[in-house]
């Protein structure tokens, strides 16, 4: 496996490298770039795949790319949760170019967003593949740069009101990561993720770790879009509907949580956690943020901002199970990344489809929709089905273990929450089901009955995910749990 | 000869509904196709659960799992005989509503609609009682909630919407509590299984009897127990007929023999720890909580029976009133199903009556519902004011009715006798048992009730049928074939049933006890039981009388011609919207501040960031440029854009270098 040993720095560079490729081709040869385009995420996806692959055949490896100084180290590390993470990315990643493809056929400034897009895979594979918080943090950041000629895709007002929020609101998280980094460092003498985590709460008083976790989990939780800090996801969903459905269901807002679940169990640890405290307050942190987020998605009319706000509430369960502080509950969060990014990025699609198709955004205009787009809408259906976590749609099992994980944790009320969020769920997902397969309405503007061909199947793709990963759970189940055994048990044993 | 045996069957019934919902898919528009797909597929899951009656006969129980497929533990298939006559009868009726739909559903529209969710429910409700865990029922019975909604929404009329919301959100929260409840009861017991579990046996805790509470909670919201009855008066009538026949007469049986199984088959002490003379202490305690729990139980059924008759001699549409009955019939049910708890070990009379009667109802309810339906399709005419002389337009149904209606009330030798007679000595048992004076008026209840369903049927009979026309109800034609036949054979089997009530005890409810845990001498004394004799009789005849003289006063004093409606405080719903308005406002009132706070905040920040952008300005590279944001206004620039990200990436990076470096040195 010598060629597969550098292959994480080649899921980062080929991306870039492929943007920097599609640079010459001129605005209007879109035959000549599409296909480059997918053909470059594919690359990058087969690439993960191998990575995974062998990493579950020869176990974890590392690689060292730059020493700043000693104990500040620029490394990649292939190991469990990195490729969880970094396997629903790329594989998603796939599906959301060959959908931007046919959504961005009509749209302006096609290269710059291509370029931008496929940059934003290479410096997520580098959050994914990170072996210490200096890498995490530094691709954390690329990140925020270079997704944000995304958000403001559109170039009008709102849009750039969006990339300004967008902006402040991450540098201003990236900040209080730095402020994390350097007490971590100050204090415990290294950044290297570990099994178990670095910090030893001998060296350094209790209160002062809790002021680190906290900046932390306050920095990661502006892209993982905790309560307070959310304000920026509704926003962005001024940017075409492929940027929020992979950036803002998926990569990006996964990349906070993705920090957050480091900090928790790689870099803190379950010893130090149960130390100082902490897991009730992220819990009860999120606990809100579940809950009011669905309760404002209600209120929404917007399909993309319902979304959004749902985004805010599902994102919180994940956390939620990071933060119960037991196995089963982090298994549940893990399933539930995989789980929700199905499942929101096909609902993302359909929003999309519904856009190119017929020009609504709004849920008020769309009764008779399900006579207009029948697949689409059914697709839209079954991920709502998910979302609201009935079986078999895939949403029910990280529900199910989640439950459990409250249960286990001995505070029932995170049940509670997690009901009370799932009948919310109902309460805004079923009645655009509804209007658009039972109301009478009629779409004169339509282009069509269906989305393009290149849209339209990555939907079908998706949904049939959702049915699959939600029938079939030894697909995932069992290697989610070696995940969370993983992160949750420290390395000795 | 082992108890168990491994078992394809069960999963072959699910899957030939699953199969033939896919045939409909690509048939949908289609008719002949799209018919004989629905009649292949109802025949032949019947085929199959009728198939499994030669090992359940044998007293084994079919099983099958298999791992990993939606439930993360064992996707399982567990047939015993409580299991199977309730498959049994959904699967029968089914096939008798699907031949009445052939004709009754030419004049909807949106047939294709209607039989592919029609199969993909059936799917749901057959899989309920042959699952053989809680995940795995939990699986099919939301199923069957969402896949029946389409079925009560699809006149789409306003009514509908109104109707199917209700009965969806309700039905999601019913599957809400149910997964809590199993949730809880997984996390307690480590285990699923519908059996007796070994973690109860030293009585309950908080945890157990909560998930206990929000399990009977789920499954009575489907059943349609007394305070969460509020969605089937409007959801059933809306439905198209089959459908409301199936919804009264199976559907709501799901949520009956949910909490049958939660009470009697997991909220029990093990026939093995009895076995082992293991009855002191623990077990005791689980009986006498269980026995707690069944005298609540008890008096929700009394409650949920007496609310519905009441309901009933309201309402003037048949539908309508057909389902407030079903009300009152389910209140039987779990009045049986609460005996059954209250006296535990003895209680075989209260959970015999209970299956009995819901295996007598489902055959009288869809039935009548059918024979609605078939009025509605000749006459165009639901309500009983403008109803009648239907006996010389429609002998058929008139019989149809009669038969049914005469089993409903607990005529002898008709098929309701046998199951009421049951569960009153049930409640009489239950009374004697510590003579509680409470339950000595439920009994009472229990009589009157009946008396109340007697005189609502005789209205609907003189009403509908027996008085002369009103002149401006038109002409009718016969009943198309296939209507004749399906409610001819369910009019068939029902006398058969009424008149051979030993037959069905033996053969179907006697087995079933044995998926209990019970005293074998009192199932012995049940089989043995001789229903005719004066004293039972004497009881039926007393609601007859009292429920006859109750019609000729209420004719007399005009009763029927008042249009009463009840005023809208004493409905559930009214509270609930109410409730709602509260919640509304409180909400509005707590979140009022933190809006204010928001946008002051969000002004002051916005203030804060202009003018630092009008400081970047200043400091722009490119003089005569407005801002770097507006720069970043990418309309127009194509290659700098990336300049200015790369050089933005170097400042961060060198910025971070030298604060790192500071802090390596210490300073």
């Amino acid at each position: 496996m010598d060629y597969v040993t550098y292959l994480p720095v080649f899921m980062i560079l080929f991306p870039i490298a492929g943007a920097l490729f599609i640079i010459p081709i001129p605005e209007q040869s879109d035959r000549l770039r599409n296909p480059f385009v997918v053909l470059i995420s594919l690359v990058s996806a087969v690439a993960m795949v191998i990575i995974l692959y062998n990493f579950y055949h020869f176990g974890e490896w590392e690689l060292l790319i730059h020493q700043i100084a000693p104990g500040l180290e620029i490394k990649l590390r292939v190991e469990p949760f990195a490729a969880l993470f970094g396997g629903t990315a790329a594989i998603l990643w796939f599906f959301s170019v060959l959908y931007s493809t046919g959504y961005m056929a009509h749209e302006h400034n096609r290269r710059r967003y291509f370029i931008f897009y496929l940059i934003s895979l290479g410096m997520t594979m580098g959050i994914a593949l990170s072996a210490n918080l200096l890498t995490l943090y530094l691709f954390y950041e690329f990140l925020t740069i270079f997704t944000y000629p995304l958000v403001i895709h559109e170039g009008n007002k709102e849009a750039k009101s969006a990339g300004i929020k967008y902006l402040i609101y991450s540098f201003f998280g990236a900040g209080l990561l730095l402020a994390g980094l350097i007490l971590t460092y100050s204090n415990a003498g290294t950044l290297e993720f570990a099994r178990g985590g670095i910090v030893d709460l001998s060296s350094g008083s209790p209160l002062i770790w809790q002021i680190t976790f906290a900046c932390f989990i306050i920095g990661f939780g502006v892209k993982a879009a905790i309560m307070p800090l959310h304000a920026w996801l509704p926003a962005a969903m001024a940017a075409p509907t492929p940027v929020s459905a992979l950036l803002h269901a998926v990569a990006v807002v996964k990349s906070g949580i993705f920090g957050i679940v480091r900090v928790m169990y790689s870099v803190f640890g379950i010893t130090a956690m149960i130390g100082l405290q902490v897991g009730f307050f992220v819990a009860g942190l999120v606990s809100v943020t579940i809950l009011v987020a669905s309760i404002i998605a209600m209120k929404q009319d917007v399909l993309k901002r319902r979304l959004a706000y749902s985004t805010i509430s599902q994102l919180g369960y994940i956390t939620l199970g990071a933060g119960l502080l037991n196995m089963i509950g982090l298994t549940g969060g893990l399933l539930h990344i995989i789980n929700h990014a199905l499942l929101k990025i096909t609902l993302f699609f359909c929003a999309g489809a519904i856009i190119t198709v017929t020009g609504k955004k709004k849920i008020s205009e769309l009764n008779g929709l399900g006579k207009q787009m029948p697949l689409t809408m059914i697709a839209f259906t079954i991920a709502a089905i998910g979302m609201i976590g009935i079986p078999p749609v895939n949403g029910f099992i990280s529900k199910w273990y989640l439950i459990q994980g409250s249960l286990e944790s001995g505070a029932p009320i995170f049940v509670a929450v997690l009901i009370g969020s799932a009948l919310l769920n109902a309460a805004y997902f079923l009645p655009i089901v509804i209007a658009a397969f039972f109301k009478e309405g009629e779409f004169k503007a339509a282009k069509g009955p269906e989305a393009p061909l290149s849209m339209l199947i990555p939907i079908l793709i998706l949904v049939a995910g959702c049915l699959v990963v939600g029938t079939n759970l030894q697909l995932t189940v069992p290697y989610l749990q070696d995940i969370a055994e993983y992160l949750f048990l420290s390395g000795g044993n | 000869m082992p108890r168990e045996i491994m078992s394809y069957l069960p999963l072959i019934a699910v899957t030939i509904p699953l199969f033939t919902f896919i045939l409909i898919i690509c048939a949908q528009n289609l008719a002949w196709w799209r018919n004989s797909w629905s009649i292949i597929g109802s025949a032949g899951t019947l085929a199959a659960i009728a198939m499994m009656y030669q090992h359940i006969s044998q007293g084994q129980v079919l099983i099958y799992q298999i791992p990993m497929i939606v439930t993360p533990y064992d996707f399982f298939f567990r047939v015993d005989e409580f299991g199977f006559l309730i498959a049994l009868i959904a699967s029968f009726i089914w096939l008798m509503a699907t031949i009445f739909a052939l004709d009754y559903m030419t004049h909807e529209k949106n047939q294709g609609r209607f039989y592919i969710f029609y199969m993909l429910t059936l799917s749901g409700v057959i899989g309920v009682p042959l699952a053989g865990d809680l995940l795995t029922l939990l699986i099919f019975f939301e199923l069957m909630s969402l896949a029946s909604y389409v079925l009560v929404v699809h006149t789409q009329t306003r009514e509908a919407f109104s109707a199917g919301n209700l009965y969806l959100y309700l039905g999601i929260f019913g599957g809400m509590c149910l997964l809590t409840g199993m949730g809880l009861f997984y996390f307690n017991c480590g285990s699923l299984a519908i059996a007796p579990q070994a973690c109860l046996m030293e009585g309950l805790n908080s945890h157990t009897v909560a998930a206990g509470l929000l399990m009977i909670t789920g499954f009575g919201i489907k059943a349609g127990m007394a305070p969460l009855h509020i969605w089937l008066p409007r959801a059933h009538p809306v439905a198209p007929a089959p459908a409301s026949a199936l919804l009264s007469g199976i559907m709501i049986k799901t949520g009956a023999y949910g909490i049958i199984r939660v009470i009697s088959s997991i909220y029990t002490p093990d026939s093995s720890a009895l076995a082992a003379g293991n009855l002191a202490s623990g077990a005791s305690r689980l009986w006498a909580q269980l026995a707690d729990a069944g005298f609540v139980i008890i008096w929700i059924g009394i409650v949920t029976m007496f609310l519905g008759v009441c309901l009933a001699l309201l309402q003037d549409n048949i539908k309508k009133m057909l389902a407030c009955s079903s009300i009152s019939q389910i209140g039987y049910i779990i009045m049986g199903a609460g005996v059954g708890a209250y006296l535990g070990y003895e209680g075989a009379m209260g959970i015999a009556g209970a299956t009995y009667h819901i295996f007598n109802h489902a055959f009288f309810k869809s039935t009548l519902f059918l024979a609605a339906g078939a009025i509605v399709y000749l006459t165009g005419e639901l309500n009983m004011s403008k109803l009648g002389g239907l006996r010389h337009k429609m002998p058929f149904t008139t019989s149809v009715v009669l038969i049914a209606a005469l089993g409903i009330v607990g005529m002898p030798l008709f098929n309701g006798y046998a199951s009421k007679t049951l569960l009153h000595h049930a409640i009489v048992e239950a009374y004697e048992h510590h003579h509680l004076y409470s339950l000595f008026i439920a009994e009472k209840i229990f009589t009157l009730t009946s008396a109340g369903t007697v005189l609502y049927f005789l209205k609907f009979l003189f009403l509908a049928f027996w008085r002369p026309a009103p002149a401006n109800l038109v002409e009718t034609k016969t009943e198309p074939i296939l209507m004749k036949v399906s409610m001819g054979t369910l009019a068939i089997v029902m006398i058969l049933i009424g008149t051979s009530p030993y037959l069905i005890l033996d053969s179907l409810v006697g087995p079933s006890l044995n998926a209990f845990v019970l005293d074998s001498y009192l199932v012995q004394y049940l089989m043995d039981i001789n229903l005719f004799i004066l004293k039972d009789i004497a009881a039926v005849a007393l609601a007859l009388g009292l429920g006859g003289a109750f019609f000729y006063l209420a004719l007399r004093s005009g009763f029927f011609n008042l249009q009463l409606k009840l005023p809208s405080w004493l409905g559930m719903e009214f509270y609930g919207a109410l409730t709602g308005k509260l919640a509304v406002a409180i909400w509005e009132l707590i979140t009022l501040p933190f809006i204010v706070i928001q946008n002051l905040a969000g002004k002051v920040f916005q203030r804060i960031y202009r003018k630092l952008f009008s400081f970047l300005q200043s400091v722009d590279y490119r003089p005569g440029k407005k801002s770097v944001f507006m720069v970043i206004n990418i309309s127009n620039i194509e290659f700098d854009m990336l300049l200015i990200l790369v050089a933005l990436g170097l400042i961060l990076a060198v910025s971070f270098y030298i604060r790192f470096g500071l802090s390596i040195f210490g300073l």
